[in-house]
C-alpha cells in the first residue's frame, strides 16, 4: 500500500486483495463526499455560463451564416462557430446534464430526465443505452454495447470476423456520421444485418420516436434554417452540414480517446452481479483513459477529457473533474492502479494502432508480432556486430 | 417502455425563448409565471407582507381565498420553492403573500430587493371555504393565521351565521386588521391569546368555553404542528372530522415508521413502501423506468412532488417539494408524493 509504483509505459494495474480493494473504494467515496457536499453557486454559475455561451455562439454562428454565408470567411467562421456551439451542447451542456449531474439545481431546464440535446439521438435513448449500459457494464464485451457499436472490433476478446477486416475505414466513416450511428445504436441494426436475430420489422417499431427525433434534426437544420435565409439558402445548408460533421468528428474522437486506447483494459461477462462498488471503481479506472491539455480541450470535450473521473463519478458535475482527479491519481499510484493518461494526439493514436490490430484474428497478430520481433532481434545482432 | 411511445421532441427550448423574453422584460416568459417584488412590509419583526406583480401567465381568475402559491427562488445555485398563503390579491392583479422567516429561503425572500423576479405557481390548494349552512370556528396560530385571514375575509362578506376566530399568536401579526374586521362585522367573534403575555394552548375545555356550539360547526385550522395535533385530536374523539379542514405547514417527521403510502401522481397508483421507492414500486406491480439500480445511470430519477425521503447513499433527507430524486436510491420517510 505504502510503496509507489513507478509505471512503465505497458505495465498492467497491480493485484488487489479484497481488503484492499474495499479500502481503495472507500477512499474513492470520501473524494466524492467532499465535491458533493461542497457543490453550490460557482457550480451553477458555470454551467449557467456554459449554456449561455451555446445560445450565444449560436445565434452569432446563424447569424453569419444566414445574412453573409456567401462569402467564404464569413462562412466558415460561422461553419467553424456553429460546429463549436453543437460540440458544446452535446458534450459540456447535454451529455453532462442528462446524466444528472446538474439535477441537484432542481432547474427544470437542466434537468438529467427531461432534457433533450441537439442531436439525432433521442435524450430517452441515450439514458439508456449510455447511462445506463455503458456506464454500468463499462467495457464488458458482450453487454457495453459501446465496445464497437456492433460495428467495429475494439477488443481482443471480441469474436474476429471477416468484416473487420475493415476496421478502419469502418471506423473513418462512423466517426463521420457518428451521430446518426448513436441515434440509431439501441436499435441494434448489427442484429438484423449480421447476426439475422432480429427483423426489420422489430427495428421500425422500436425507432418510433427517433423517426421523430430524425425529422426535427433534419427540418431544422435542413429545411427551415435554409428556407429563412433566402438567398443564404445554400451557404446556411452546406455550413449546417459541416458543421454537424465536425461535431460528429471531435465527438467520437473524445470517445475513442476515452475507452479504445492501448492500455484501456476490457473485460469478460463474469461476475458483474456480485460486484461490489469499490470493484465497480476499479474497473471503470481500468477501462478508462484521461487526456491532458487546455482548459479549452477539456470544455470542448465536455471534460472527457477526465474520462476515469467521469466513469468513476457519472453524476458530479464536470466542471470538478479537474480538482479531482490528481486526488484520483495520487490514490492510483499508492495501490499501484494504472492512471491511463497522455496527451490528445498521443492516446488517439494508440487507438488506431488498436483498430488495425483488431481488424486481424488474435493469432494473425500474435504471429507478426512474433516475426516481427525476429527480425528485430536480427538487426539488433547485425547492429552490435557493427559497432563493434 | 412508457418513454416510446409518448416521446415528443420539442421544436424549440422554451428555456431559449424566456432567455430571450427576460432580455427584453425582466419578467416575459412563454408559460412561466414570473413576478417582480413591488413592496415588502414588516408585519412583525420576523412576518413580512410581500407585493408581487406577476406577468399574463398567472391565472388570477382562479385564485380561491386560502389558497396558497409555490415562490421558487434561486440560493447558492440551487432552486428552492416554498409555498406560501396568498392573503389577497388586489385589483391591479398584485399578489400579496406573508412569508415569516423561519428558514434561510424565506429570510432570503424578505430581503430580495424591489425588482427582483421570482417564479411562481398558479394558485393551488384545497384549503378554502365550503358553502355550508353551518356557523364557522376558525383555529389558527403563528404563520397560520396568513391563510385564515383571507378565508376570514371572505366568509364574513360571504355568511352571515356566527363566526369565531381562535388566534394563538407570538407577535400580534394581522391583529390590528382582525380587530377592524371584527369591528365592522359583529358576527365575527375574535379570540385573540398573545401566548407571550399569557400561556395557553389549545384545549377542548378551552374550545367549550369559547365556542360552546363547536361541534356543529365547520371548522377550519391552520398552524403550528402542535396546535394542529390537539386540534385533530378533539375533532376525532368528538367524530366531527367530516367538518374539520386543516392546513399543514409543517409535516411531522417519524423516522422510525417503515411502511409508508406513496403515490404515483400521474399513473394513478398508490403502494405501501418499505426498501427503496423503486423496489416498492415494483413489489406493487409498478414498472417505473430504471437502469443500474445503485444511482448512477440517473434513468429513475424523477420529480417528488412531496413528502421527505432518504438518500439511502448518504443518508441526507430531502424535504423539499417539486425536487429530483432517484428511485432507486431514496427511501420514504412520510407519505410520498410522486409525479410519474
Amino acid at each position: 500500500m505504502n510503496m509507489q509504483i513507478d509505471f512503465k509505459k505497458h505495465s498492467k494495474s497491480q493485484f488487489l486483495s479484497p481488503e484492499q480493494v474495499e479500502e481503495f473504494g472507500a477512499k474513492v467515496d470520501a473524494i466524492r463526499r467532499e465535491v458533493m457536499e461542497d457543490l453550490g453557486e460557482k457550480d451553477a454559475e458555470y454551467i449557467y455560463k456554459i449554456r449561455n455561451f451555446v445560445r450565444y455562439s449560436e445565434i452569432a454562428s446563424r447569424g453569419m451564416l444566414m445574412f453573409a454565408g456567401w462569402l467564404p470567411p464569413v462562412w466558415l467562421a460561422g461553419t467553424g462557430l456553429l460546429g463549436i456551439s453543437k460540440i458544446v451542447e452535446n458534450m459540456e451542456l447535454g451529455h453532462n446534464v442528462m446524466h444528472g449531474q446538474f439535477d441537484w439545481m432542481n432547474d427544470p431546464s437542466l434537468n438529467g430526465s427531461t432534457y433533450d440535446w441537439d442531436t439525432i439521438s433521442t435524450g430517452d435513448d441515450w439514458k439508456y443505452t449510455h447511462n445506463y449500459i455503458h456506464h454500468t457494464y463499462t467495457n464488458i464485451v458482450g453487454m457495453d454495447h459501446d465496445v464497437g457499436y456492433g460495428l467495429i472490433r475494439v477488443s481482443e476478446s471480441q469474436p474476429w470476423e471477416l468484416r473487420f477486416i475493415w476496421n478502419i475505414p469502418l471506423t473513418i466513416q462512423l466517426m463521420v456520421f457518428f451521430e446518426w450511428y448513436v441515434g440509431v445504436q439501441r436499435l441494434h441494426l448489427e442484429d438484423v444485418i449480421a447476426y439475422k436475430t432480429k427483423t426489420w420489422k422489430q427495428v421500425w417499431e422500436e425507432a418510433a420516436p427517433l423517426r421523430k427525433k430524425m425529422r426535427r434534426q433534419v427540418l431544422k437544420d435542413y429545411v427551415f434554417f435554409p428556407l429563412i435565409a433566402g438567398p443564404n439558402a445554400i451557404p446556411v445548408f452546406t455550413g449546417n452540414a459541416v458543421a454537424n460533421v465536425i461535431r460528429s468528428l471531435w465527438a467520437s474522437a473524445v470517445i475513442f480517446n476515452g475507452h479504445f486506447t492501448e492500455d484501456a483494459e476490457t473485460f469478460e461477462m463474469d461476475n458483474t452481479d456480485n460486484e461490489t462498488r469499490a470493484e465497480w471503481y476499479l474497473r471503470q479506472i481500468r477501462g478508462s483513459s484521461n487526456f491532458s491539455g487546455a482548459n479549452w480541450l477539456h470544455i470542448l470535450s465536455g471534460n472527457l477529457s477526465h474520462q476515469i473521473e467521469h466513469h468513476l463519478f457519472p453524476d458530479m458535475p464536470a466542471n470538478r473533474y479537474a480538482e479531482v482527479a490528481p486526488k484520483i491519481k495520487a490514490l492510483c499510484a499508492e495501490y499501484g492502479i494504472h492512471y491511463n493518461e497522455a496527451s490528445f494526439m498521443k492516446q488517439f493514436s494508440t487507438v488506431w494502432v488498436r483498430l488495425a490490430k483488431c481488424s486481424l484474428p488474435n493469432e494473425w497478430n500474435q504471429q507478426i508480432a512474433e516475426k516481427t520481433h525476429a527480425v528485430k532481434s536480427v538487426f539488433r545482432y547485425f547492429k552490435s556486430k557493427l559497432v563493434n | 417502455m412508457t418513454s416510446m411511445t409518448t416521446y415528443k421532441p420539442h421544436w424549440i427550448r422554451e428555456d431559449f425563448i424566456d432567455f430571450v423574453g427576460e432580455k427584453i422584460h425582466p419578467t416575459w416568459a412563454l408559460k412561466k409565471v414570473k413576478a417582480s417584488v413591488v413592496n415588502i412590509q414588516a408585519v412583525s419583526p420576523d412576518f413580512f407582507k410581500i407585493q408581487l406583480r406577476p406577468n399574463y401567465n398567472f391565472n388570477r381568475g382562479s385564485f380561491q381565498a386560502g389558497q396558497n402559491i409555490a415562490v421558487t427562488l434561486r440560493l447558492d445555485g440551487v432552486r428552492h420553492q416554498r409555498h406560501y398563503s396568498i392573503v389577497t390579491i388586489l385589483k391591479n392583479g398584485d399578489v400579496i403573500i406573508a412569508v415569516k422567516q423561519q428558514g434561510k429561503v424565506s429570510r432570503a425572500l424578505t430581503l430580495l430587493q424591489l425588482g427582483a423576479v421570482v417564479e411562481l405557481s398558479q394558485p393551488q390548494g384545497e384549503f378554502t371555504l365550503l358553502n355550508s349552512p353551518k356557523p364557522i370556528l376558525f383555529l389558527a396560530s403563528g404563520s397560520g393565521i396568513t391563510a385564515i385571514y383571507s378565508l376570514l375575509q371572505k366568509a364574513v362578506v360571504q355568511f352571515q351565521h356566527p363566526i369565531d376566530l381562535i388566534y394563538f399568536t407570538r407577535d400580534d401579526a394581522f391583529h390590528a386588521e382582525i380587530k377592524t374586521l371584527a369591528l365592522m362585522h359583529p358576527h365575527l367573534k375574535y379570540h385573540h391569546f398573545n401566548t407571550v403575555e399569557h400561556k395557553q394552548h389549545l384545549s377542548q375545555q378551552l374550545l367549550n368555553k369559547l365556542v360552546p356550539d363547536f361541534e356543529q360547526r365547520e371548522i377550519y385550522a391552520c398552524g403550528s404542528a402542535g396546535m394542529m395535533k390537539t386540534a385533530l385530536k378533539i375533532a376525532d374523539k368528538l367524530a366531527v372530522k367530516s367538518s374539520f379542514h386543516s392546513e399543514y405547514f409543517q409535516i411531522a417527521m417519524d423516522e422510525k415508521v417503515k411502511a409508508q403510502p406513496v403515490q404515483f401522481l400521474r399513473s394513478q397508483q398508490e403502494f405501501q413502501a418499505e426498501s427503496n421507492l423503486l423496489e416498492s414500486a415494483e413489489q406493487a406491480g409498478l414498472r417505473p423506468a430504471h437502469g443500474c439500480r445503485m444511482g448512477i445511470c440517473n434513468t429513475c430519477s424523477c420529480t417528488k412532488v412531496s413528502g421527505l425521503v432518504k438518500n439511502m447513499l448518504t443518508g441526507e433527507i430531502d424535504h423539499g417539494s417539486n425536487t429530483p430524486i432517484k428511485l432507486c436510491i431514496s427511501q420514504a420517510v412520510s407519505p410520498v408524493v410522486i409525479n410519474l
